[in-house]
């Protein structure tokens, strides 16, 4: 009955009979018998006099049940694809004390360092991966008034921060450094203005304005009017350094 | 188990849970922040028009129910297929569907008068107070005055007694909603769009209110409280809100200023007659003459304030305030000093 409903090859289920026939051909359970009914016999009847049960019969017999079972493999893999997608979720650090305390492991800016080999350097920035973190820095990045200057990345009074050019280097660790303790020229300290764990924020959104960052992590949209491209929909720069802004 | 004990303990179950619901709707029907506990006049109407409703629709929920349970127990009789029957019938259909709409009707019309009568003032209105939503707390803006004289008092509105107030409402990032049962309705807070609502309260009491739309995180813990009070109260509050800070007396004080200024507090809050002019968090000025911390979550309290300092994030997680590493000399300090802020 469900493959009545379903159907749309009228001409090959019209009679109620008839498919009751065929589940009694071969014992199977219903749904599955109908999913082979419907796929592969149904398309191979187009003649209007097929009503003839012994051609059925050997249609139904010599008909391999390989679609049967791609179509179970099918059903399983996304059930299992549905329900691996709620295992991850992407932490929101709220109160992550290593991304706070991240100021104590002073950012390495000279090649020189004192007793030889220097430690490897981070490569990421706390929320360099985190939605949640670039969506607070861009946030903060107007709370701050850091628009004030920078104009949403644009540039105004300050330099353009959506470019490819950077004055004062490019790694998250030099992003964070010119935050904090500021640069000639205009670019104010913010030490023990801003908490190092919103700092690292600020530092990420800083990043994805040119592309610096995941694209899935990329805000998209902001809280107020649109005044520039969506992050996510920017072009990825190639840093450049220059010592002109 | 036997039958009896069976018995008894389905009635134990049964009893506990009547007894469950009654506590229930009578704790709906008393408390702070209930419908059910009118104390203006928008509220009284939103009130008599929930009982009209609950009681009409108690009665003909009671009356369906007796029909059908009637309908299921009846045996058929040979006279139901009687020409006589079907005629009768068919008269109690027509008359059951005439009253069906007939109380339809009432209801509308019960429910356009009540709504009438909330959309404006019962008065002209006494003062105005610009209600601005953020996640997740509230600013309430006295603004009709000279723009110097503007008070802000976030998460806590007073209000005087007996007269309207005009409440003009918008939202800084989300869709809000400003609700405080025992005075109004809802209204909802859209960015970018600027509307209006009023309330009155008829006798002096303190009604919480709470944001009645999800926003976020911690839209459970954005709450405030409605203070209202007779208006040479209401005029001496406002009269002690419009000063600026206190000046800091003893060394602990002065030292909790420096601190406060010197750290993270200052780039988010403002205490006017200080340098701290920022308007990201809620001012905070008079902070100590409050009744609550973070929006309604916490009684004004040194120790709860204290937590709320050094980590915002326990007690509310992802609300707008980082957490502060401060010595804890410095954090005693800050206490002393935003305690003494009345």
């Amino acid at each position: 009955m469900m493959c009545m409903a379903e159907s749309n090859h009228e001409d090959c289920f019209t009679d109620i009979k008839l498919t009751e026939d065929l589940f009694s051909l071969r014992d199977t359970t219903a749904p599955n018998f109908v999913f082979l009914a419907k796929t592969s016999w149904c398309g191979s009847v187009t003649s209007k006099h097929w009503f003839d049960p012994a051609r059925m019969r050997s249609l139904v017999a010599a008909q391999p049940r390989w679609d049967l079972r791609v179509g179970r493999q099918a059903f399983v893999a996304c059930v299992v694809c549905v329900l691996l997608a709620a295992c991850e979720r992407e932490m929101r650090p709220f109160q992550d004390v290593s991304a706070a305390s991240a100021r104590t492991q002073k950012p390495i800016l000279s090649p020189l360092s004192p007793g030889g080999e220097r430690p490897p350097e981070p490569p990421l920035s706390p929320f360099q991966q985190n939605a949640w973190g670039i969506a607070e820095g861009k946030r903060l990045f107007d709370a701050y008034n850091c628009s004030g200057c920078h104009a949403h990345g644009g540039g105004g009074m300050g330099p353009p921060l959506m470019d490819a050019k950077w004055i004062y280097g490019d790694r998250p660790a030099n992003i964070f450094e010119t935050i904090v303790e500021g640069r000639p020229n205009g670019m104010p300290s913010f030490r023990n203005k801003i908490p190092d764990s919103q700092v690292w924020q600020l530092v990420a959104y800083v990043q994805s304005m040119s592309g610096q960052v995941p694209i899935d992590a990329l805000p998209s949209r902001g809280d107020h009017m649109r005044y520039s491209t969506p992050e996510n929909a920017r072009r990825a720069e190639q840093p450049v350094q220059t010592g002109k802004p | 188990m036997s039958g009896g004990a069976r018995f008894a303990w389905q009635r134990a179950v049964w009893e506990l849970a009547s007894l469950e619901v009654a506590s229930l709707v009578i704790a709906g029907c008393s408390g702070n922040q209930s419908m059910f506990n009118p104390q203006g006049p928008a509220a009284r109407s939103i009130s008599s028009l929930g009982w009209t409703l609950l009681a009409i629709c108690g009665v003909v929920y009671l009356l369906v129910m007796v029909a059908f349970f009637w309908a299921l127990a009846r045996r058929r009789l040979p006279s139901d297929d009687a020409p006589e029957t079907t005629r009768a019938l068919t008269r109690n259909v027509t008359l059951a569907s005439i009253v069906t709409v007939l109380v339809l009707v009432v209801l509308s019309v019960a429910s356009v008068v009540a709504g009438r009568g909330l959309t404006s003032p019962s008065g002209p209105g006494a003062l105005q107070v610009e209600v601005t939503a953020h996640q997740w707390w509230w600013d309430f803006q006295y603004t009709d005055v000279t723009p110097s004289d503007y008070v802000t008092s976030p998460n806590e509105l007073h209000i005087p007694v007996g007269v309207p107030v005009v409440l003009k409402v918008r939202s800084r990032d989300v869709i809000h909603s400003f609700w405080v049962p025992n005075l109004h309705g809802k209204r909802d807070l859209i960015p970018g769009q600027i509307t209006h609502t009023w309330m009155q309260a008829d006798r002096p009491g303190v009604y919480r209110g709470q944001c009645a739309e999800f926003c976020g995180h911690q839209h459970a813990h954005m709450a405030f409280v409605v203070v209202a009070e007779p208006m040479d109260e209401f005029r001496q509050w406002i009269a002690h809100q419009r000063q600026p800070a206190s000046e800091p007396a003893t060394d602990e004080e002065r030292h909790g200023r420096d601190v406060f200024l010197q750290s993270t507090c200052v780039t988010c809050h403002t205490v006017r007659g200080t340098d701290a002019g920022s308007h990201v968090g809620p001012e905070l000025t008079h902070v100590g003459s409050r009744l609550t911390v973070a929006a309604g979550t916490l009684p004004n309290t040194r120790g709860h304030l204290s937590g709320w300092i050094a980590n915002p994030q326990a007690i509310k997680p992802g609300s707008r305030m980082p957490p502060n590493s401060l010595a804890a000399a410095d954090l005693q300090a800050v206490l002393t000093y935003v305690r003494s802020l009345r």
